[in-house]
């Protein structure tokens, strides 16, 4: 079947490859060609491949595309770009928070989440927001403070 | 294009300077490069200044996010007194990039940082000659700045490098005696600057290798065997009748490739396959004492001094005690991946690999291919802290090429493939004895362990294994005797003995600071074990056996950091219910030669349940001449996070000879809760040589953890990960054997 959806402020349809395709295959592919949401384990079990569906952070690698059908998805290329960056990304790359840089798609998701939620979360909420999200540079602690420096500038 | 040549490639790529530097690499059949010496170049083999003005440094080494492309455009930048910004590190690509040899030991910075600065340095002088002469004055009337030569007492009259030389040969001959600039003189090197590459990662750009894409690519899967050493006996190609995608093999390489990801997916997922059984390996339960009875290829002897035999037999104390460290996996977060292609007689493939010229080496051996028609093109891949998967997906992937040529193919693993096939960090274990005096000095230590051989540093790929084809690579990697010895230079009487075996059960690769981890695991576990023995406060302890002043500077640093009270453990402070603190000290220079590292870390243990929690980890590093503060700051916190998360829970399982744990429910990583408080001193030395820092802060982690839960406990952890079920054990083992 053939699924329309809004991606990223622009309204689009697709065709998945099957009716078990998972949504991150379909915006990774022609025609999107998307790099934000990347595929870590296929599982939901690291939060690589997060993106946003109406407001709220969902692991595309196990969200069937074929639901998406009417939604809203926003991933990382739709919250900013290197010259108009979302705060988040602001404040990521003022903490020099991301090493490798592959979970960090799924740190920036889920923070934006969680910012929708609670605009002074404290860091033990940051924590506990990000604790389904893997990182193995050991990264942590830095994006903890980026989270409150996004926070604190997107409060104003 | 875009694709396949990184932005940074092609804008120096742009100046014409590449075709000079084209397709010189080793020869077919050379051994992987030497790290620690790889082959000199003239000034042009590792610099180039385009028409533009901009600088390409030119080496194989990669940057996965280590931050080492910071730092030696930081040093490049420094001594062509060119502004950071001006200054490049593209990928490596073995067409173009000098061969400085693989990634990894720690050693960019150590080996190639001093030969960066010299070729800069000379780069400069003979600028500054040309610039004098281009502006008609003597050579000791000019300066350079931002780029340009400038008469001193004329500002205006400058001319730039561009006009100069741009998109041109130097032809010089590096210098060795190039005059460099003093410390004190630095303005872009020793400065915290920001990575490069971290706002394209930030805005979903960042060249992975998972984002390749070229034109009418197709997608594979590969189905590994289960069982360790199986291969495919029969494949029932109709189980997948239903999905638009097919099977293709060659020797025991099995794929499925189709046009769409997901078909691949899902054919890779339902494809019915028979497997022979593979070879046995010992249970979990065995593989210590396995490890012990393997054949021994070679015997290292890494301290020698003294008579510890006789030592131990006149100490007033001895100890006895076996350390062992668990099998891992390197939990890379983005499966390995590669894409290639096979055309006009030449493969390129495109990888995340560590070791782009040893990779290209051995995948021409896999598919007997001179190694010219091979280019391995590298891009940022998901952290792999040691040879994980990614090239063997190379590897693996190159086969496919072959098969499907002139059509590129794009594989990807699954979170299976990376949990079961890649390379594991082996099983360490220690036997350790040591002796005090009356006067509670260490007067003894002998100690045996057990670790993998190989005297080739690279690890043979799964497509030369399935294949039945040399690659030049062994069953596993060196190295993992390092550290294996006590650093107490006030030990009289030492004698450590490293059995190097000639098979593991899964085949062993570096995991990040391999063997360093583990033996300084055992190695300062055990001196905490004699300190307490001794009823001695573990840092004075060490500081009262050392005498190298930078050794004593870092312990003393960490103790500072962390308000260390003086006293002997286990002294942990009761809290509330079932909760006791404590805190543990440990200390390692890297390889006996290079970094030092100190780390405390404060620690709580639940002694009901056995769970144990770091909460804070002050951390004291001196890794000689600091290029970028932050990038060491960065390397040491990752260090801390990431051998935490090892020593908690990390440990793979396996049934017969098939791995369980394939996903990261079943080997799981650090959560953010989980994660200390950490600070981190770093004692810059101007003066002296540039050290490494990405691995030697991990080696210190584990001891300095368990010896806290000691602290807290008087729990001696001796097998690493630390588990509640292991911790508990060690508790009710505590509580029955009264303390000396």
């Amino acid at each position: 079947m053939t699924v329309k959806f809004t991606l990223n402020g622009k309204a689009v349809a697709a065709e998945p490859a099957a009716p078990d395709q998972p949504l991150l295959y379909l915006l990774r592919e022609e025609p999107f060609n998307l790099n934000g949401p990347r595929f870590g384990c296929g599982l939901a079990q690291c939060g690589a491949c997060t993106v946003l569906i109406d407001g709220r952070a969902v692991r595309s690698c196990s969200y069937p595309a074929e639901n998406v059908d009417g939604q809203t998805v926003v991933t990382l290329e739709g919250m900013g770009t290197a010259r108009d960056l979302h705060p988040l990304q602001a404040a990521f790359h003022a903490e020099g928070a991301g090493q490798c840089g592959y979970c960090t798609n799924g740190m920036i998701m889920q923070s934006a989440d969680l910012l929708s939620q609670n605009r002074r979360p404290s860091e033990d909420e940051i924590k506990e927001a990000l604790a389904q999200n893997l990182c193995r540079c050991g990264g942590h602690n830095r994006m903890v403070a980026a989270v409150k420096r996004a926070a604190a500038a997107m409060a104003g | 294009m875009n694709a396949i040549l990184p932005r940074r490639s092609l804008l120096a790529a742009g100046a014409g300077l590449f075709v000079a530097l084209g397709l010189r690499g080793a020869p077919a059949g050379a051994q992987p490069t030497n790290l620690a010496d790889p082959p000199q170049t003239d000034v042009d083999g590792v610099l180039s200044i385009g028409a533009d003005g901009r600088c390409a440094v030119l080496t194989s080494k990669t940057e996965f996010g280590q931050g080492i492309r910071a730092s030696l455009a930081q040093i490049v930048a420094e001594e062509l007194d060119l502004p950071f910004d001006m200054v490049e590190v593209p990928h490596p690509d073995t067409d173009r990039s000098a061969d400085h040899g693989l990634t990894g030991g720690s050693v960019t910075l150590q080996v190639i940082g001093p030969r960066l600065r010299r070729a800069a340095a000379t780069a400069r002088a003979a600028l500054a000659r040309m610039g004098a002469e281009r502006l008609g004055v003597a050579p000791d009337a000019v300066e350079t700045v931002d780029g340009a030569v400038r008469v001193a007492a004329s500002p205006d009259r400058r001319v730039t490098y561009a006009d100069l030389v741009g998109g041109r040969r130097l032809n010089l001959a590096v210098d060795p005696n190039a005059r460099v600039k003093d410390r004190a003189a630095w303005k872009v090197a020793g400065r915290p600057l920001p990575r490069p590459d971290l706002l394209d990662k930030l805005t979903a750009g960042g060249d992975f290798i998972h984002n390749v894409r070229l034109p009418d690519m197709l997608h594979a899967r590969v189905v590994h065997a289960p069982g360790v050493g199986g291969e495919p006996v029969s494949v029932d190609e109709s189980s997948i009748a239903g999905v638009p995608a097919r099977v293709v093999r060659r020797g025991g390489v099995l794929a499925v490739v189709a046009e769409r990801e997901w078909d691949a997916v899902r054919a890779a997922r339902d494809l019915q396959v028979t497997w022979s059984a593979g070879k046995a390996i010992p249970s979990m339960e065995e593989v210590f004492d396995a490890a012990r009875r393997a054949p021994e290829a070679r015997q290292d002897v890494t301290a020698n001094r003294g008579n510890p035999e006789r030592a131990l037999a006149d100490a007033a104390t001895t100890l006895e005690a076996t350390y062992a460290f668990g099998v891992q996996t390197h939990g890379t977060i983005g499966p390995s991946c590669a894409v290639a292609q096979f055309e006009g007689g030449r493969l390129t493939v495109h990888s995340g690999t560590q070791a782009p010229f040893d990779l290209r080496q051995q995948i021409a051996r896999t598919l007997g291919l001179p190694n010219e028609a091979v280019r391995v093109v590298y891009h940022h891949s998901s952290g792999c802290f040691g040879r994980n998967g990614l090239e063997d997906a190379a590897s693996e992937c190159a086969v496919l090429a072959m098969e499907l040529a002139p059509r590129p193919v794009r594989l990807q693993w699954m979170r299976h493939d990376e949990h079961g096939s890649e390379p594991k960090g082996p099983p360490v274990v220690m036997d350790l004895k040591g002796g005090l005096t009356a006067e509670s000095r260490m007067a003894a230590w002998d100690s045996e362990s057990w670790v993998p051989h190989s005297t080739v540093i690279l690890v043979r790929t799964t497509a030369s294994e399935l294949l039945a084809k040399e690659d030049g690579g062994a069953p596993g990697s060196g190295n993992w005797h390092a550290n294996s010895n006590p650093p107490y230079d006030g030990i009289p009487a030492a004698r450590t003995v490293v059995h190097r075996i000639a098979e593991t059960p899964f085949r062993p690769s570096w995991i990040r600071t391999p063997g360093r981890v583990q033996n300084c695991f055992a190695v300062e576990s055990f001196t905490d074990e004699l300190a307490a023995a001794a009823r001695k406060d573990s840092v004075r302890f060490r500081l009262d056996h050392h005498s190298d002043p930078r050794a004593r500077a870092v312990i003393e640093a960490a103790a500072r950091l962390a308000n260390w009270d003086e006293r002997p453990s286990p002294g942990g402070v009761e809290q509330s219910g079932p909760i006791r603190r404590g805190r543990g000290v440990a200390y390692i220079r890297y390889d006996n030669t290079r970094t030092y590292v100190a780390c405390v870390i404060a620690a709580e243990v639940n002694v009901d349940t056995g769970e144990i929690r770091a909460t804070d980890a002050w951390l004291a590093q001196d890794c000689g001449q600091v290029i970028n503060p932050d990038g060491v700051r960065q390397q040491a916190e990752g260090c801390v996070v990431q051998t935490l998360s090892r020593c908690l829970r990390e440990e793979i399982a396996w049934e017969g000879n098939r791995i369980t744990t394939l996903d990261w429910g079943s080997y799981s990583l650090i959560t953010f809760p989980e994660v200390p408080r950490i600070q981190v001193e770093i004692l810059d030395r101007p003066d002296q040589p540039m050290w490494g820092a990405g691995e030697p802060a991990a080696a210190v982690i584990a001891p300095a953890f368990g010896n806290a839960i000691f602290d807290a406990t008087g729990a001696r952890l001796r097998r690493a990960p630390f588990t509640p079920e292991r911790v508990k054990a060690a508790l009710n083992g505590a509580a029955r054997t009264p303390l000396p």
